[in-house]
């Protein structure tokens, strides 16, 4: 048995999310029986499958300096700072 | 990769501010027993429900009716998986041992699933009640629970119980509005399942209970028990049945119902020796979980890839 | 027989055997051998249900009795069962999962050919049916092809199937079997073909399905009684109106809480 994890979308609403995971013994039958186990109210319309030793993980302090990033986020407030100031120039 | 904490008091600030421990992280070894524990009871209790409510589903009165309890059955089944891979994933023990634990006797469960569902009126009350019940407590782990993989399942498994509590009310209305038999009868199961409902919530929490401490569980067992007796007692009185608690009365002060005392003797001994039919249906489930132990064998047997 | 009470027939058959295969998938619910399996296999049984519950619909409208889920109960459990037309493969009470899991193959291998032959009925109802089951059809047969392609594999599971297959193949050509007056409904366009004129392809799929991983050179139509041209009286079903020794019980486990109270609604 594999373990297997499922990520499910429904058309045009989101992206792929995960879900959760099941036990199988072929690729098939995790498709078959991801179907009953996270989709009996049709959740999602389409399934991935995944088997959890093929999924490759990153540290999670491998991304972590990213967090810390301010010129990647531009400043709503110092834009409409200087909005104002060249609304009052004008004036 | 895994976050760590140097020590516990790190782990509870971290707990306190908000944090979610996810499965791949190095958590203090008593949380992680005590969120693993919660787990798996939970997870035997969803297979208990299901294994008890399965007596009654070939005799379920029509065709339409049947599919819908068997929805709701699979659903408890559903959320027994779910919460059975989850578990798991905590390293303390394999899906197969929760399950044989379990098969074996030695695993616990909540209370209500060591009784027999001895009519049908016992099924419906057991969809309204206990359902209610657990969906009480569900809401409230789910509100603020630390374990992030427990939380996020818990959204579907509280979707999926409201369903389940829908359908339970609407059949009881059925009854309420039926025969002068088919009253008898729910009155009959109220007067078997009200206390043993009342009690899944537990007895009071202890004043340092860790599973509070450590936002595994958010609200006191008292709180989660009044809130459901503030609800069914008015409820189940507004359809005509009697509520079997001999001390109920109206509180007028506090506005709102008191039960009187509660004895907790039958939960202990349920808890302690098992109660009236856990052991035939744990038997049962034992007996098939062997009798199919080839189909696992020939699907675990080799590197199952492709085919 | 009219032509009237020759589809009725027809429909009923397919009912029955709809919602006695449904009744028998759900008695697995809880314990299955494995989590996984026991939220799919519930899921098919709750399908066939509903087929059986939308054709006794259609019985219901040729009767002209208003198809309410009441009048749908007191058709699906309130008759004699001399009037049932279920075969008795559904009726079978199975010894264990490997017999479970092989009836399931066969009859869902059967029940898409039967859909096929109602897809172009002039019944526009039954034909809506059909287009919805055989959507569903599609889950069912990767479920059990899936677990077979597996399980076939293994030795002792394949000797278990093989030994299952034995019990079940005597009863596929009563599976098959029409009922009375069934050629007068086929020629009213309420079918496309006899249901008879599934036997032969159905004996062929089972044989590619089974032989593939072992049968050694044995063809299952060998093992029906009287061979795949056995008429009716061959398999004791004497055209679909006998019941076998575990219909009975099994109604009654069906029928016990609306006999607590017949006055009763649920």
């Amino acid at each position: 048995m594999h373990v297997y994890e499922v990520f499910i979308k429904k058309d045009g609403r989101d992206e792929f999310r995960h879900v959760g995971a099941l036990e199988a013994a072929t690729d098939e039958l995790a498709v078959v029986l991801a179907r009953e186990g996270y989709l009996r109210r049709a959740e999602g319309d389409r399934v991935w499958v995944v088997r959890r030793d093929h999924v490759v993980v990153a540290d999670d302090d491998f991304v972590d300096p990213n967090a810390d990033k301010p010129h990647r986020h531009h400043d709503g407030a110092a834009v409409a700072d200087r909005r104002r100031a060249s609304r009052q120039s004008q004036q | 990769m895994a976050r760590s904490w140097a020590t516990m008091e790190d782990f509870e600030a971290f707990l306190d501010g908000g944090g979610l421990v996810e499965a791949d992280d190095d958590m203090p070894d008593a949380y992680r027993r005590a969120v693993f524990a919660f787990i798996e009871m939970h997870a035997n209790s969803e297979l208990m429900g299901a294994l008890t409510e399965r007596d009654w589903i070939p005799k379920t009165p029509g065709l339409r009716h049947k599919m819908a309890v068997l929805a709701k059955t699979q659903d408890e089944i559903g959320h027994g998986h779910l919460l059975y891979m989850i578990a798991a994933d905590l390293g303390v023990k394999t899906r197969t041992q929760m399950l044989e634990d379990l098969f074996a006797g030695k695993s616990r469960f909540h209370n209500v699933f060591h009784y027999r569902a001895v009519t049908w009126g016992d099924q419906v009350a057991i969809a309204f009640l206990v359902d209610a019940a657990a969906l009480i407590s569900q809401q409230a782990v789910f509100k603020n629970c630390s374990y992030g993989p427990y939380r996020r399942i818990l959204r579907r498994i509280i979707t999926e119980e409201g369903f389940h509590m829908r359908l339970g009310e609407d059949r009881m209305m059925r009854i309420a509005e039926g025969t002068a038999r088919q009253r008898g009868m729910f009155q009959e199961s109220l007067d078997r399942w009200f206390w043993p409902a009342l009690q899944l919530f537990g007895p009071d929490s202890v004043p340092d209970d860790e599973l509070l401490r450590w936002r595994i569980k958010s609200e006191r067992n008292e709180v989660l028990r009044d809130r459901w007796v503030q609800r069914f007692v008015p409820m189940l009185q507004s359809y005509g049945f009697t509520v079997p608690a001999p001390d109920l009365r109206w509180d007028t002060e506090a506005e709102r119902w008191d039960v009187g005392p509660i004895d907790w003797e039958p939960l202990r001994r349920t808890l302690a020796q098992g109660g009236p039919d856990s052991a035939r249906r744990i038997g049962e489930a034992a007996d098939n979980w062997q009798h199919t132990a080839w189909v696992r064998a020939a699907l675990s047997d080799g590197n199952g890839s492709g085919a | 027989m009219s032509e009237r009470g020759a589809i009725r027939e027809f429909l009923l058959a397919f009912a029955d055997d709809e919602h006695l295969m449904g009744q028998q998938h759900t008695e697995w619910i809880g314990v299955a051998p494995f989590l996984e399996e026991d939220l799919a296999f519930s899921s098919i049984g709750q399908d066939e249900l509903g087929h059986a519950a939308m054709l006794y619909e259609l019985v219901l409208e040729l009767d002209g009795i208003e198809p309410t889920d009441t009048a749908v109960d007191t058709l699906a459990f309130g008759r004699p069962s001399h009037d049932y037309r279920c075969c008795h493969l559904v009726e079978y009470e199975t010894k264990d999962w490997a017999e479970a899991l092989v009836r399931h193959w066969v009859y869902d291998a059967f029940e898409a050919m039967r859909w096929h032959l109602v897809t172009g009925t002039s019944m526009p109802k039954l034909a809506a049916i059909a287009r919805k089951a055989l959507r569903e059809e599609v889950f069912h047969t990767r479920h059990a092809d899936a677990l077979l392609d597996r399980l076939l594999a293994a030795p002792e599971a394949r000797s278990r199937l093989l030994a299952a297959l034995d019990a079940v193949v005597p009863m596929v050509p009563g599976l098959c079997e029409g009922t009375a007056g069934e050629a007068v409904a086929v020629a009213e366009g309420a079918a496309a073909g006899p249901t008879a004129g599934l036997l032969e392809p159905l004996l062929v799929a089972i044989d590619r399905r089974f032989s593939a991983a072992g049968l050694d050179g044995r063809s299952v139509g060998s093992a029906c009684v009287g061979g795949p041209s056995a008429g009716g009286a061959a398999n004791g079903q004497r055209g679909r109106t006998s019941r076998s020794p575990d219909f009975e019980p099994l109604m009654a486990r069906m029928r016990e809480v609306l006999d607590y109270d017949s006055e009763a609604v649920w």
